[in-house]
C-alpha cells in the first residue's frame, strides 16, 4: 500500500493509524525528507509540497506522484490529505488502485476543501466527527484522538 | 507555575486577561504566558509573544498547570506531559478564529477527561480552582479508535 500525507498534522495523522497497517508492505510519501526517520525502514518518497495556490508547481508535484504510482504500483492508497492526497487518489482511480480518504480531525464544520475534491474519486471517505458523516455523505468510523 | 499558552498562530487576548485577572484576585505571580503574535502582554507576571518548541517543552514539564486554547496540537503536548489542561475555545464573533472548530475540538476532549472547557468567562476562575485541586493525570499519547483502525484495516486487506 502507498501511504501519503502533506506536513503537520496531516502526517502526524498518518502516522497515528500505522496499526492498521500492520502486516502490508508500506511505501510512505510526504512533502519534507526529514520525516524520513518517523518512518525508517519503509521505502520512503519526499515530494514537493503544492497547494492550491501554486497550480505550477501541482503540475510538478503530479508528475512526480505518478512516477511513483507507476513504479510502486501500490494495490492500495490510503491518505490524510491535503492536496498530494488528492492528486494521488485520482492518478489512482485512472490507474485502477482503491483509495481510502481520512479527512483530517480538524475539519469539524465541514469536509476540508481537498476533502471535496478528493471524495467523489476514493472508495472509502472517513470523518472523524460523527456529525459530518450525515451531512456530507460520508463514513465515520470513529477518530484519530 | 501557571503556563499560559495561545498556540503560536495567533493572539488570544481574551484569554490572558483571563489568566490575569485571576492571578490579581488570588494574589499569585508566578504565571508565564505565550501571548501569540502583538498579543496583550500581562502586567501581572511574564510573558513571550512566542517561544521556541525546547523552551515550550520547558515550562510545559515545569507547569501543575497548563492553560490554553482548544487547538489539538497544544492539547496532545499536555496529554504527553500528563499535565491538567484548561482550554477556553476561540470563537468567531470575537474574531479570535476564522471558525468555531475549537468548540467540538473542547468537548470531543472533555469528553474523554482529557481536558476542562471553559465556555462562558464568568466560569474561568472557578474552573482553575477546581483544577488546581484535581490529581495529576498520567502521561498518555493519542489513542485512535479501535473501530477507526479496524475499518481502515477492513478496507486495506479486504
Amino acid at each position: 500500500m502507498l501511504a501519503i500525507a502533506s506536513g503537520g498534522g496531516h502526517w502526524s495523522e498518518l502516522l497515528l493509524l500505522r496499526p492498521a497497517f500492520e502486516g502490508a508492505e508500506v511505501v510512505y510519501v510526504t512533502v519534507r525528507s526529514f520525516y524520513r526517520r518517523d518512518v525508517e525502514g519503509c521505502p520512503f518518497y519526499a515530494i514537493p509540497d503544492a497547494n492550491r495556490w501554486n497550480p505550477l508547481k501541482l503540475v510538478w508535484l503530479s508528475v512526480r506522484l505518478l512516477y511513483i504510482l507507476l513504479r510502486e504500483r501500490p494495490d492500495v492508497i490510503i491518505t490524510t490529505g491535503a492536496a498530494p492526497g488528492v492528486i494521488t487518489v485520482r492518478l489512482g482511480r485512472l490507474l485502477g488502485i482503491r483509495s481510502c480518504w481520512i479527512d483530517s480531525f480538524a475539519n469539524v464544520e465541514k469536509l476540508s476543501y481537498s476533502g471535496r475534491l478528493a471524495k467523489g474519486h476514493v472508495d472509502l471517505c472517513l470523518t472523524q466527527w460523527p456529525k459530518l458523516a450525515e451531512e456530507e455523505g460520508v463514513e465515520y468510523a470513529g477518530s484519530i484522538f | 507555575m501557571i503556563f499560559i499558552s495561545v498556540g503560536q498562530m495567533l493572539p488570544f487576548d481574551r484569554l490572558v486577561h483571563l489568566a490575569e485577572e485571576w492571578a490579581r484576585l488570588r494574589g499569585r505571580t508566578d504565571l508565564f504566558a505565550q501571548v501569540g503574535p502583538k498579543g496583550y502582554k500581562p502586567r501581572a507576571f511574564p510573558s513571550a509573544e512566542i517561544i521556541t518548541p525546547a523552551e515550550f517543552e520547558e515550562k510545559l514539564q515545569a507547569a501543575e498547570l497548563f492553560v490554553t486554547h482548544a487547538g489539538t496540537g497544544s492539547i496532545l503536548a499536555a496529554m504527553r506531559a500528563g499535565k491538567r489542561v484548561l482550554v477556553v475555545p476561540r470563537r468567531t464573533e470575537l474574531k479570535e478564529a476564522t471558525t468555531d472548530h475549537q468548540f467540538p475540538t473542547a468537548r470531543h476532549f472533555e469528553a474523554r477527561g482529557v481536558v476542562k472547557a471553559v465556555y462562558k468567562d464568568e466560569d474561568f476562575d472557578g474552573a482553575v480552582d477546581w483544577l488546581l485541586k484535581q490529581p495529576e493525570p498520567r502521561p498518555r499519547g493519542p489513542e485512535p479508535s479501535p473501530e477507526l483502525l479496524a475499518r481502515i484495516r477492513d478496507f486495506i486487506f479486504g
